[in-house]
């Protein structure tokens, strides 16, 4: 076959229902494949495969590149389904980890509504400073918001006991009351991320601007960008997939319960690279704020609000929550631990 | 010291700018060359269509970078870039041994081209930290590099995720420029 039929024979495969939707996320149309898996996938997800390596996946455009039969005959061979089938074998039915096209679009249009609101039109800056935004309240969030606000002055309260803690007994050393500024700081720190992570959660604009001092007090704080959770989530979602997929390769995997070791493994391993996801993430968001002049996707453009709306009904969607199940052990944990803070049990021992 | 040095060379000969592109098949690791370049960190890629543009400062230079995009269709339109270029990074994926041929096949369309007859050439031998990729060496005998004539030439092992080897591959190529004006 000449290369022009083979170019030819791959587009009648993508009109194939089979292959009418990426093979990881429900977006429509893929351009790209996977020439070694044999899926089709949209560019987003090329470019988590492509982050894999090429001894996983070998991700080639359907549209950029010269098709070579053999690559053909690997397509038209598996395909989405047949691909599916085997990677998604023991996928459990009520599997929640991946995101429906709806979540799959907002997410991306909810980032760059997030940051469009946050730098461009600087919703949030200080009432001071703004130029054009106002920090309206809003009242859908107010319950969350006031547990939060008392959990900040619990926080509060316990880290001025503990201060006047260390104070008292700060005429036995000197090294103590360091640590406690160190306890103070990481707590402050702690705080603003939790905050952040809940105001990305929710992409509402703060109640009020409680913060404002502090914009320059810890500066690298401040840097941090909040965790949304886009290409990082999803390539927890295909690791996830690809993991159990080998364990599925696994020989010795025999029995059931050496199988649920695995998977527990593999759900270790993901909870522990939770701050490298979080980096991922604020790598995300520089990237896209450089680059989506030419690396846009489609549904940039699209800016499917219906999605969007549809999404923000999803109460029980809630990926930052289920992201980070270490959190809200911290949180339980400091809410715990506050009221018992003034006797000998020191709840910020991990952190010094 | 080194401030005053190039407050002294920038007061001297003035800042040099230097247009560079960085080329190279796809997934080779240009966008992450040029952002780790950039910005010292990773991000998160996805295949480049069209290209990225940023500028690095190495000492006394302020290079453009232009990264395009390593599809095979895309490769067509690099010359679009060409005109002015004075300095051609090539980045290539040392594991991918079965299309070094490719890479070489590209290299060989680059030195031929009127409009790069001034540029130097860095090749980036990327991917070095995987298991089994070729070395710099290997590379070089691969790509023919002792046979260009008439340009300078530099081959860099390197690793675009960690930035291993990438400041060195930049001081070859500002050196060179500069001491060659």
């Amino acid at each position: 076959m000449s290369t022009e039929k083979v170019k030819k024979a791959v587009k009648a495969l993508l009109k194939q229902t089979d292959n009418k939707h990426c093979a990881d996320c429900p977006i429509k149309s893929p351009t790209w494949a996977s020439i070694n898996l044999g899926v089709f996938l949209c560019l987003e997800c090329a470019g988590i495969h492509r982050n894999l390596g090429v001894h996983i996946s070998k991700v080639r455009s359907t549209e950029l590149d010269t098709w070579q039969q053999e690559w053909y005959e690997v397509m038209k061979k598996i395909g989405n389904k047949k691909a599916n089938k085997y990677w998604e074998a023991k996928l459990p039915k009520d599997f929640s980890g991946r995101p429906t096209q709806a979540e799959a679009e907002a997410l991306t249009y909810k980032l760059k509504k997030f940051i469009t609101d946050k730098y461009e039109k600087k919703l949030w800056v200080p009432s001071s400073s703004s130029a054009g935004g106002s920090s309206s309240s809003s009242s859908g969030t107010s319950g969350a918001k006031t547990k939060s606000k008392k959990k900040a002055a619990k926080d509060d309260d316990s880290s001025s006991s503990d201060s006047s803690d260390s104070s008292s007994s700060s005429s036995d050393s000197s090294d103590e009351d360091e640590k406690a500024e160190q306890r103070r700081r990481a707590l402050a720190k702690k705080k603003k991320q939790q905050k952040k992570k809940k105001a990305a959660a929710t992409a509402k604009p703060k109640a009020a601007a409680e913060e404002e001092l502090d914009l320059f007090g810890d500066f690298d704080s401040v840097l941090e960008a909040p965790t949304v959770p886009g290409t990082a989530w999803r390539m927890e979602c295909l690791v996830n997939l690809v993991n159990t997929g080998n364990n599925l390769n696994n020989p010795n995997n025999s029995n059931s319960s050496s199988n649920h070791n695995n998977s527990m493994a593999s759900n270790n391993m993901v909870n522990s690279n939770m701050p490298s996801n979080n980096t991922a993430n604020s790598n995300l968001l520089t990237h896209n704020t450089i680059n989506n002049n030419n690396n846009m996707p489609q549904y940039y453009q699209q800016a499917p609000l219906q999605g969007q709306q549809q999404f923000q009904q999803q109460q029980q969607y809630q990926p930052s929550q289920q992201q980070q199940p270490q959190q809200q052990y911290q949180q339980q944990y400091h809410q715990q631990a506050a009221p018992s803070s003034n006797g000998s049990f020191d709840p910020f021992a991990d952190f010094s | 010291m080194g401030n005053l040095w190039s407050l002294w060379q920038n007061f001297f000969q003035g800042e040099k700018e230097v247009k560079a592109i960085i080329v190279g098949l796809n997934n080779a690791g240009k966008t992450t060359t040029l952002y780790q370049l950039h910005l010292g960190q990773v991000v998160s890629t996805q295949p480049t269509i069209g290209s990225n543009v940023e500028e690095v400062r190495r000492g006394n230079v302020r290079f453009q970078c232009w990264d395009l995009g390593g599809q095979e269709s895309l490769r067509k339109t690099w010359e679009m870039y060409f005109t002015n270029t004075q300095a051609v990074l090539l980045v290539v994926d040392s594991t991918e041994r079965d299309r070094i041929a490719v890479v070489k096949h590209e290299l060989q369309r680059l030195l031929a081209h009127e409009d790069l007859q001034g540029a130097v050439v860095l090749v980036l031998a990327n991917k070095q930290d995987i298991k089994g990729s070729m070395t710099a060496a290997e590379i070089t005998d691969a790509l023919e590099l002792h046979g260009i004539k008439g340009r300078s030439w530099h081959i860099e092992g390197c690793c675009a995720l960690t930035g291993e080897g990438l400041a060195e591959g930049m001081d070859w190529v500002a050196q060179t420029l500069t001491s060659s004006s």
